[in-house]
C-alpha cells in the first residue's frame, strides 16, 4: 500500500486555551483533491495551516510522505514544507514586491533558481493565471480575481508537490469563481499534485473534490465523494450543504 | 474569590509566556545572526533606512539638545555661583555619557522602531508572515536579524555622529552666546572628558540599537489583527523600547563608572 502524501494522526488543536479540534484523523492520497467544508470559525483555516507547518498541533502528528512535519528537526522541515505551497484566504501577497516579484520570491529565496529560469517561471505562471498586462504592478493595484490569481501562481510557483488552498473563491463573483477553480484544477491535472481546499461554496467544492470533508464542533467527518456527500445521512452535513435554517447546526456555536 | 484567583493565575501565566517568548526571540535572533547565510543585501538596505535616512534628524535634533544643555547650563551657573567657567567641560560631559547616545536611540526608536512595529504586524495580520514560513523561510532570519544588524551598526555610528554634532554645536554656541574660543572649549572640554567616554557612548549607541528592532519585531510578531492591533502594537513597541533604552542607559552608565 502507498503511503499517503498527507497523514493526520490523532490531531487535536488549542485555541487561546480551548480545545478547537480534538482527535482528528485524515489520510489524502497523492494526486488526490480532497475538500473541507464546514460553518465559519470551526476551525478549518486553523487545521490547514497545521497541515501545512505553520501551526504546530497542541496533540497528535501531521505525517508527509511517512515523516512526522513537526518531530523533524527544523532544517529538514523547511526541506520538506519546499514542497508545500499555500493559497492563503486573504491572499498573503508581499505588498511592497510587484506581481512578478511576487512569483519570483520563493524561486529567488528557496528554489535556487538562475534569473534565466525566474523569468522563465514568472511568464509560464502570468500566462497560466491569465495577468501578463499586470507584471509591473503591486498587489494593491489590481482587483480582487487578479490578486487571488496572483496568490495562486505564487504558490505553484516551485512546483510543490502539495497544495493547499483555503477559501480559493471567497468574496469573488460566482463568475470569476468558477473561472478560480477551472484553473486549479487544470493546473493539478497539469503538475499532478495533492491538492486540500477550503471552501464553503457547495458548487465548487463538487466541482474540485475525489472526497469531501467536514469539520464540525471539533471534529471532522469525511463524508466521501460528491455522490456520497449528497446522500450523507449526518443531519449537521445535510443541513451544511442544503443551507437549511433549522437544524442541529443552529445550536452549534461559532 | 476562586475567579479572582484564577483571574490572576491566568495573568501570571500570561507575563510568564510572554517573557519566555521574548527570550526565545532573542536567542534565536542572536543565534541566527552569527550563523549563515548572511543576508548582506538585506543589511545594506536595513542600514540605508535606519542610518543614512534617520542621520538627518538626529542630526537636526541633537544640534538643537546641545544648544540648549548649553544656555541652560550658563545660565543657572551665573544664576548660583556668578560664573560659568565650567559650562563647557560639563556639558561636554553631559552630551558625551547621556545626550547623544540616549537622545539619538531615543529619536531612531520613534523613527524606525515604530516603522518596524507597525511593518511586522501588519505582515503578521495580513498572513505574509505565514507565507514565509510555508515557503520554508524563517520569518525570523529574513525579517529580524538584517534589521538587528542594521539597528546596532546604524546605533553605533548615528551614536557618534551625533556626538561629534552635539560637541561641535556646543561649541559653537559658547562662542558666540558665552565668548569661549574653540581652543579654550576643547581645553575645558579634555579636563572633564577623555577617548574612552567617545568610546563607551558607541557601545551604548550599538545597544540602544540592538533594543530597538527586538522589541519591535517581539510586538510585530505578537500583533492582533485590525487596524487597532497594528496600532497597539506601534504604540507598545516604542514605548516599551523607549523604557528599554532609559534602564539600559542606568545599567551600561553603572558599569561603565567602574573603568573611570
Amino acid at each position: 500500500m502507498p503511503t499517503p502524501r498527507i497523514e493526520v494522526q490523532n490531531l487535536s488543536i488549542q485555541f487561546d486555551e480551548e480545545p478547537l479540534l480534538q482527535s482528528l484523523h485524515l489520510s489524502v492520497d497523492k494526486g488526490e483533491v480532497f475538500v473541507l467544508i464546514g460553518p465559519s470559525g470551526h476551525g478549518k483555516s486553523v487545521f490547514l495551516k497545521c497541515l501545512g507547518g505553520i501551526l504546530p498541533p497542541g496533540g497528535g502528528r501531521v505525517m508527509v510522505e511517512g515523516e512526522s512535519l513537526y518531530d523533524l528537526p527544523e532544517k529538514r522541515r523547511a526541506q520538506v514544507m519546499r514542497h508545500m505551497g499555500m493559497l492563503f484566504q486573504k491572499n498573503a501577497l508581499f505588498d511592497s514586491l510587484t506581481v512578478a516579484e511576487n512569483i519570483a520570491f520563493p524561486l529567488r529565496e528557496v528554489g535556487g533558481c538562475d534569473e534565466v529560469e525566474v523569468k522563465k517561471r514568472i511568464d509560464f505562471f502570468l500566462e497560466a493565471v491569465a495577468i501578463p498586462h499586470a507584471r509591473n504592478l503591486y498587489p494593491h493595484e489590481i482587483s480582487g480575481g487578479m490578486q487571488k490569481r496572483l496568490g495562486i501562481a505564487r504558490a505553484l510557483a516551485l512546483y510543490p508537490e502539495t497544495i493547499f488552498y483555503d477559501d480559493p473563491t471567497a468574496g469573488l463573483d460566482p463568475t470569476t469563481s468558477r473561472k478560480i477553480v477551472q484553473l486549479i484544477m487544470d493546473l493539478q491535472k497539469q503538475q499532478g499534485s495533492t491538492v486540500i481546499a477550503i471552501t464553503n461554496d457547495m458548487g465548487r467544492a463538487y466541482q474540485m473534490a475525489d472526497r469531501i470533508g467536514m469539520i464540525v464542533n471539533g471534529e471532522l467527518i469525511i463524508t466521501g465523494n460528491v455522490k456520497e456527500t449528497k446522500a450523507h445521512k449526518d443531519p449537521r452535513v445535510h443541513q451544511f450543504i442544503t443551507g437549511e435554517l433549522e437544524g442541529p447546526l443552529m445550536e452549534v456555536s461559532p | 474569590m476562586t475567579a479572582a484567583v484564577s483571574s490572576v493565575g491566568l495573568q501570571v501565566i500570561s507575563a510568564f509566556t510572554m517573557i519566555m517568548d521574548f527570550v526565545i526571540l532573542v536567542q534565536k535572533t542572536l543565534l541566527r545572526t552569527i550563523s549563515p547565510p548572511y543576508r548582506l543585501r538585506d543589511i545594506i538596505r536595513q542600514l540605508e533606512f535606519v542610518a543614512w535616512e534617520s542621520a538627518p534628524v538626529v542630526v537636526f535634533s541633537v544640534s538643537f539638545a546641545a544648544i540648549v544643555t548649553i544656555i541652560e547650563a550658563s545660565f543657572h551657573m551665573k544664576l548660583v555661583i556668578k560664573n560659568d567657567a565650567l559650562v563647557p567641560g560639563f556639558a561636554a560631559l553631559l552630551i558625551l555619557r547621556e545626550l547623544g547616545a540616549v537622545v539619538s536611540a531615543l529619536l531612531i526608536t520613534s523613527r524606525v522602531g515604530a516603522g518596524l512595529a507597525a511593518e511586522v504586524g501588519s505582515m503578521q495580520v495580513t498572513e505574509q508572515v505565514d507565507a514565509l514560513k510555508i515557503l520554508g523561510i524563517d520569518p525570523i532570519r529574513y525579517l529580524v536579524v538584517p534589521r538587528f544588524v542594521a539597528c546596532v551598526l546604524g546605533g553605533f555610528l548615528l551614536s557618534i555622529i551625533a556626538n561629534l554634532v552635539c560637541l561641535f554645536c556646543a561649541m559653537l554656541v559658547s562662542q558666540i552666546k558665552l565668548g569661549y574660543s574653540p581652543g579654550g572649549f576643547i581645553m575645558a572640554m579634555r579636563t572633564f572628558v577623555g577617548f574612552q567616554d567617545l568610546v563607551f557612548a558607541s557601545i551604548k549607541g550599538a545597544c540602544f540599537g540592538a533594543v530597538i528592532p527586538i522589541f519591535s519585531c517581539f510586538y510585530g510578531f505578537r500583533c492582533k489583527a485590525g487596524a487597532e492591533g497594528v496600532g497597539l502594537a506601534t504604540t507598545n513597541s516604542v514605548v516599551t523600547t523607549s523604557v528599554a533604552i532609559i534602564v539600559l542607559d542606568f545599567l551600561l552608565g553603572y558599569i561603565f563608572s567602574f573603568f573611570y
